[in-house]
């Protein structure tokens, strides 16, 4: 891609970033619950291992 | 050609036509260009992670530990490394649509993200490419020599050669972008499933559990068993983080924060952990530390063959993924040059070192503990940077126009593009990790008895590049951290 392009394209998505309006560009974070499911459930599972290798 | 579709009072851009794909540069995404879903980003992360690569994994823990252990050691270990990689640079990218080492610049700088990009998306990039074609080579090597009746070396310059058409065929496949790497990881994965349930079918029905059970380690029984299954976790720490550099780019192209994150855990976690078990179990029972050397003794010559082949294809693939990520990292920060670059000379960038590696297999394939090693000393440390600037310090508030801005007038600029504090904290985890295991010679401290090597040297550079910017580089007004009030 040219510079040209690229700055164009760059300044459009920019201005979307930057609109007022709302988030065009960025998702929502993961929430929370998600990250909880996935830690609770790998401390469990590394607790059980250790165990049962021990 | 790029087509704006202006409606509304904000223009909105649908660019993705042929000779301009926003996905292979470093621009944020549009919600339209985010290409994947949860079942597309899965099978690309499965195909990633489902491959020889795996099986070596495998066969490298089988040395220090038996079935049991290696089966604990790989769970736990790929556990804790893909949910920090997941976390950071994963949700970054996929909140704002950023190229992984743009979404960088945060935390190192511009110029200290790009000299992280170099290291991380050219040399790990060609080594891993260089390794999963050598396979390539040693399994169709294998091949040859059961069909034809031939005894080829795997250590030969056949083999190298065989593996340099490896790194053909993928640059070939790769100058056709994205789309072109999911349709082939989404036909080799689900074969190589099909492989995977084979072995364990096969290792099953020729022993019985308390029989793999009592298989001892390739490296003999250990007399300090506890030291041995740390060593065999640190291993599976490290193959977990040597991920790092290419799954923001990937988890970037997903729709949600959802189908940026959970599809880590079912490819380089949920797949790389079958396949290293799978690896491990094919190993003990056999005894062979070679994973292209497994499917003949397993299944017989026929069938043997053709789970070869299916490997050995399983590993083209993985080049794809990787150097999709990589070549996308490259034009996101290599500057100007890179940007401009067309995506062939990228494509040499990235395979043409690998192409060269292939010939001295030594230098990566025959050393792979210590190999992995090499990328977790400095991995492990730059993800505990990043976790803790974009989660603590900057509450997940990235400012997406200032990582486009030159330093001199970013808010993340620091000093001439680089912020210290970051390299010194990784610096400091990397000096942690040396002390507790070294890299070169792969002997453990005591205290490494522990702790493992890369947790340490993930908390310790978290920990460093926290003190650091709280006391030095916020008071100084510089890196756009926000005052607590």
């Amino acid at each position: 891609m040219d510079d040209v392009t690229f700055d164009r394209e760059l300044r459009e998505r920019l201005q979307l970033v930057d609109n007022p309006d709302g988030s065009t560009i960025s998702v929502p974070d993961l929430p929370l619950k998600d990250f909880l499911v996935a830690v609770i459930s790998l401390v469990v599972v590394i607790a059980a291992l250790m165990w049962w290798a021990y | 050609m790029t087509h704006l579709l202006r409606g509304g009072k904000a223009s909105k851009a649908a660019v993705a036509t042929d000779d301009f794909d926003a996905t292979l540069t470093e621009l944020p995404l549009l919600p339209q260009e985010r290409i994947w879903g949860f079942w597309q980003h899965s099978w690309v992360n499965i195909g990633l992670a489902v491959a020889t690569w795996a099986f070596l994994q495998g066969a490298a823990v089988a040395y220090y530990v038996g079935v049991v252990q290696a089966i604990a050691s790989i769970v736990i270990g790929y556990g804790i490394s893909v949910l920090l990689i997941s976390l950071a640079p994963c949700m970054p990218s996929v909140k704002y649509g950023i190229e992984q080492f743009v979404g960088l610049r945060s935390a190192f700088g511009e110029n200290g993200a790009r000299l992280v990009m170099v290291a991380a998306s050219t040399v790990l990039a060609a080594a891993w490419s260089a390794v999963l074609a050598i396979m390539f080579g040693h399994g169709l090597v294998t091949v040859v020599n059961q069909i034809f009746g031939v005894e080829l070396s795997q250590a030969g310059t056949a083999a190298s050669l065989l593996a340099l058409v490896a790194i053909i065929v993928s640059a070939l496949i790769l100058a056709r972008g994205p789309v072109s790497v999911e349709a082939v990881c989404r036909i080799i994965a689900p074969m190589l499933v099909v492989i995977l349930v084979g072995i364990i079918v096969i290792v099953f029905t020729h022993n019985t559990w308390p029989e793999l059970a009592a298989l001892e380690p390739l490296g003999g029984v250990s007399d300090d068993n506890h030291l041995s299954f740390l060593l065999a976790i640190e291993l599976n720490i490290a193959g977990g983080f040597a991920w790092w550099p290419n799954m923001g780019n990937l988890a970037r192209l997903s729709r949600s924060s959802r189908a940026g994150f959970w599809p880590n855990w079912m490819g380089i976690f949920g797949a790389s952990v079958v396949a290293a078990i799978v690896g491990a179990l094919a190993a003990l029972s056999l005894q062979i530390d070679e994973p292209t050397q497994w499917m003949i003794p397993l299944a017989g010559v026929v069938l043997g063959v053709v789970a070869l082949v299916i490997v050995c294809l399983a590993n083209v693939t993985a080049i794809l993924s990787q150097g999709y990520a990589s070549m996308v990292a490259l034009k996101g920060g290599g500057g100007r040059v890179f940007r401009t670059a067309a995506w062939p000379w990228l494509i040499a960038v990235i395979l043409g070192p690998a192409a060269i590696l292939v010939f001295f297999p030594a230098a990566v394939y025959d050393n792979y503990g210590r190999f992995l090693s090499w990328g977790a000393v400095v991995l492990a440390p730059q993800c505990g940077v990043q976790l803790v600037d974009y989660y603590i310090l900057r509450r997940r508030q990235l400012h997406v126009r200032d990582l486009f801005l030159p330093p001199s007038e970013s808010r993340y600029g620091y000093w001439k593009g680089v912020n210290v504090a970051a390299f010194v904290a990784v610096a400091a985890g990397a000096v942690t990790y040396s002390l507790l295991l070294n890299p070169v010679s792969y002997e453990p401290s005591e205290l490494f008895r522990y702790t493992t090597a890369s947790i340490p040297a993930f908390l310790v550079a978290g920990l460093v590049h926290y003190v650091l910017t709280r006391l030095v580089v916020q008071p100084l007004g510089v890196g756009g951290y926000e005052r607590r009030a």
